[in-house]
């Protein structure tokens, strides 16, 4: 249940996980954030932007990744300490989203994982791209 | 109901946002990520951590500055085009969350925004620290 050491982690090692993006998850993030932005909650003001209609919510790609991290690598345990992301394009109702993380380089005696984290939809195009830096879990808790 | 251009923005300017976290903001969080991290979900595994309890998602509290970003300046029809969030501490449930923004720097030639993005917690501990990089609107579309 626990994730790896800093030890057990490798430049190199990937993660990911794929969701296709509802009408339900941008309304329960509007819901859940406050993040009433009609760019993602009103279809009249959309349908005037440059993107034509409603758009995801960025921090739902985040989520993705954040997922990721966090349950997958560095896994159960570990620390987030940093999230940069470029927003590159929309992500609409209906995209399918893989969040993917690459570990780029780790120290070990800081126990600090660098991490690519970006997200791809259904056309591979690049939506968000961008680093994670995560602590790995030190030693295993004494229940996990 | 459209948000500021960039000649209405000042550097200096401002805006938040506070919310009171729940554990319904947690758990429907990572229903729609996936993000089920047991740091978030798991009380028996969190109370073994170094936090001693569950920790709400980092993302929740991007998710309040977005909503500030989205909904109050600059506001709707802005696109997010990059953050970075450095997590300081953690954000448990019953915290009450203050998501700020101030404006630092502005490129009226390229439609551009930076603002110092943070968030502090009831007791006046900042939490989340980082940076938004914003495309304010640039013209009112027709049906506004």
């Amino acid at each position: 249940m626990l994730g790896k050491t800093v030890q057990e982690i490798n430049v190199g090692d990937t993660a990911s996980f794929t969701k296709s993006v509802t009408e339900y998850d941008v309304y329960s993030i509007a819901g859940i954030t406050g993040d009433f932005n009609p760019a993602q909650i009103n279809t009249e003001f959309a349908s005037e932007t440059s993107f034509g209609k409603i758009i995801a919510h960025g921090i739902l790609s985040i989520g993705f990744i954040s997922n990721v991290l966090g349950t997958q690598l560095p896994g159960p345990g570990s620390i987030y300490i940093r999230q940069v992301c470029d927003f590159k394009k929309p992500v609409f109702i209906d995209d399918t989203i893989t969040a993917i993380v690459e570990v780029t380089k780790k120290d070990e005696a800081k126990n600090r994982v660098w991490l690519r984290t970006y997200c791809t939809n259904q056309r591979d195009e690049v939506v968000v791209d961008g680093e994670a830096i995560m602590m790995p879990c030190r030693r295993k808790p004494d229940k996990a | 109901m459209l948000g500021k251009t960039v000649q209405e923005i000042n550097v200096g300017d401002k805006a938040d946002f506070t919310k009171s976290i729940t554990g319904y903001d947690v758990y429907s969080f990572a229903g729609v990520t996936g993000d089920f991290n047991p740091a978030h979900i798991n009380t028996e595994f969190a109370s073994e951590t170094s936090f001693g309890k569950t920790i709400a998602h980092g993302i929740l509290s991007i998710g309040f500055i977005s909503n500030v970003l989205g909904t109050q300046l600059p506001g709707p029809g802005s696109i997010t085009v990059g953050q970075v969030c450095d997590f300081r501490k953690p954000v448990y449930i019953g915290d009450t969350i203050t998501a700020n923004v101030e404006v630092t720097k502005k490129d009226e030639a390229r439609n551009r925004v930076w603002l110092h993005t943070w968030c502090t917690n009831q007791r006046g501990e900042i939490v989340v620290d980082g940076e938004a990089k914003m495309m304010p609107v640039t013209k009112k579309p027709a049906k506004l």
